[in-house]
């Protein structure tokens, strides 16, 4: 069963060049209890996408389906209340918390706005409960962000995301902010979490180990396009299309023996002006040849997964 | 299971042992903006000369040597005297006691004014910045024409066809020194409007309201109290000012204005009248200024261009 769905979802921005195609056409499902990883170079929409399943920016077409109702032309109003069953936690933690709330105020907003609490004292003890899982103590509740390091503002961040019990997380590069201990110790919270009360993620990054250690599937975006979706494993074990391989063999190796290879060469294309057909066409070195740049390839079923390549028509 | 209700209910909590710990050490807000403020030497000093204003102000039926309006007409234009410390006006009556009793009517002027304004200017300002669109457009003409209005003369048209008077002067320099607030309302909501913090307030499920009263309005609001502090004294001088051309307080209540322009007639042979009284103006200016740079930095947690 899908927590949150999206078809043909597109979102454009117009700007001076002409219109940003920043999502376009993806359609994606994330399943109730698993962790769909996203993963792309930067700027190729995986953010946006996030933003607009979780309507914080409108879609220009398309359709988001949560828990199968369509909330696509919700208002804000409407969807107010389908907040507390999905949340997010954004890339950088310094900018995420109002610098004129304390760290309680932070974590009281969502349980009172949602009226999960019924006396002062529940609610104490319910952010201190949930500060000391996330390795905080009770005192950093009188705390302001900018007394708090970048790993504490995150988890400060992954607490106010978490204490509304949600059912969807999107999380947007969690943890690129933070140092490899805390890192791993944030990732066992939402291990934990996921295990314990079938939370579903959306995982997005551009840190290939980390998706790759931490998903049930795996999507893989290239200009605002979905190229490949497959089970975590099978994409690894056996990458089908030509930019997914040159992903995955950019990836550095932990053997210095080893040399990182270019496998990419080129710029991404723009998103204002995108290939007629294949999107991944200029750069590709396993092109069949004139469909490529002809003809843009459907995300269709290969083998065990969904490809958009002409390589296996 | 217990642990099964919640996704954390990790060990039981003494509540009531975490509250007398928080308690013990919890510096309160008030208490961290102060060790913030009293770092700052001249907002100190301000402070200090404003706080001994208000006491004069407030205590000048007692500290006052002589009656304000009592007239001597054997002692005009006196230069400083043991009797008349600061000397005596063109009517005899004491300079000192009269600039007393004027820090009164300055003090309030300003305060009025500036709440007036800065009522009309914030509100208006969240309303441009947050709602955006042909609301913003609308607003910010209006802002831009009170700007090019004169405030003198908008302040004596206005005065004189509410039939003069204390509080049409009041309401006319308050009616048209808003743009300030509202200008800078705005664009500090356009900043705060980018940041990722507002969009994480619409995560959890924030109404309109409650983004614009607890992430817009607290962090604006260090910048409100620097135009605040900067409007203080302009309201002051420009009642002055409006004294001085003859509208508002109606003599022989004393006022700095009023005085500045009396004393301003015998300039040459005694100076001290104006001199007094346009240093007084100055000290009480500066001093708003002051206070305001320091309470600036001590209010903002994150100390913009803090010291």
């Amino acid at each position: 069963m899908n927590i949150v769905e999206t078809r043909n979802l597109k979102k454009f921005f117009e700007s001076k060049k002409g219109t940003v195609k920043a999502v376009n056409d993806v359609s994606i499902n994330v399943i109730k209890g698993e962790t769909l990883g996203v993963v792309g170079e930067s700027g190729c929409g995986k953010t946006t996408l996030g933003r607009t399943i979780l309507k914080l920016i409108e879609p220009s077409s398309g359709k988001i389906i949560f828990e199968g109702k369509d909330i696509t032309n919700l208002n804000e109003k409407q969807i107010r209340p389908l907040r507390k069953k999905m949340n997010i936690v954004f890339q950088d933690p310094v900018a995420s918390l109002n610098p004129q709330m304390t760290v309680y105020d932070h974590l009281s907003r969502p349980l009172e706005i949602h009226n999960m609490i019924s006396s002062e004292e529940e609610k104490i003890k319910r952010i201190i409960d949930i500060l000391n899982t996330m390795g905080l103590k009770a005192e950093h509740m009188i705390r302001y962000p900018h007394e708090l390091s970048g790993g504490q503002k995150q988890r400060v961040c992954i607490a106010r995301a978490l204490c509304l019990e949600p059912e969807f997380l999107l999380l947007d590069e969690p943890t690129s902010a933070l140092d490899v201990s805390v890192q791993s110790k944030i990732l066992k919270l939402l291990e934990r979490a996921k295990s314990k009360f079938k939370v579903s993620y959306m995982f997005i990054s551009h840190n290939i180990n980390l998706v790759r250690s931490i998903s049930d599937r795996i999507a893989v975006m290239y200009l605002g396009r979905l190229v490949e979706v497959g089970d975590t494993k099978k994409v690894f074990r056996d990458p089908k299309h030509p930019y997914t391989k040159a992903l995955f063999a950019s990836v550095p190796q932990p053997d210095p023996d080893k040399k990182v290879k270019i496998a990419l060469e080129g710029d991404v294309p723009s998103p204002v002006d995108p290939p007629i057909g294949c999107a991944f066409a200029p750069r590709c070195k396993d092109k069949v040849g004139k469909i490529c740049d002809d003809k843009m390839p459907e995300l269709e079923e290969r083998y065990d997964r969904r490809v958009a390549c002409h390589l296996y028509d | 299971m217990e642990e099964d209700q919640s996704y954390f209910g990790t060990e039981d909590i003494d509540i009531e042992q975490e509250i007398q710990d928080l308690k013990k050490k919890k510096t309160s807000q008030m208490e961290l903006v102060w060790l913030r403020f009293k770092r700052n030497k001249l907002a100190l000093i301000g402070t200090a000369i404003l706080f001994l204003l208000i006491f004069v102000a407030i205590f000048a039926p007692i500290l006052a040597p002589y009656d304000p309006l009592e007239t001597n007409v054997a002692r005009r234009r006196e230069d400083p005297s043991r009797d008349h410390w600061l000397g005596t006006d063109q009517l005899g009556r004491d300079l000192l006691s009269r600039l007393m009793y004027g820090a009164r009517i300055a003090l309030f002027i300003g305060l009025i004014i500036v709440g007036v304004s800065g009522g009309i200017g914030v509100t208006l300002g969240l309303l441009a910045g947050t709602i955006g669109g042909w609301v913003d457009e609308v607003i910010m003409r209006v802002v831009d024409a009170f700007m090019s209005f004169p405030v003198l003369i908008f302040g004596i048209a206005f005065a004189v066809s509410f039939g003069g008077g204390l509080y049409p002067v009041i309401m006319a320099v308050g009616l048209i020194t808003w743009t300030q607030f509202a200008r800078v309302t705005r664009g500090d909501v356009l900043a705060i409007k980018q940041e990722q913090y507002i969009e994480g307030a619409r995560a959890i499920g924030e109404s309109r309201f409650s983004i614009i009263t607890r992430y817009f309005l607290p962090n604006v609001l260090p910048s409100i109290i620097v135009v605040a502090t900067i409007q203080m004294p302009s309201a002051i001088l420009y009642s002055a000012a409006l004294n001085f051309l003859g509208v508002g307080v109606e003599p022989p209540t004393p006022s700095w204005g009023e005085m500045v322009n009396a004393g301003s007639r015998f300039m040459q042979f005694r100076p001290n009248m104006v001199t007094v009284t346009g240093l007084a103006i100055v000290v009480t200016v500066l001093a708003f200024n002051f206070m305001g740079d320091g309470l600036r930095d001590a209010l903002d947690p994150v100390r913009r261009g803090g010291r």
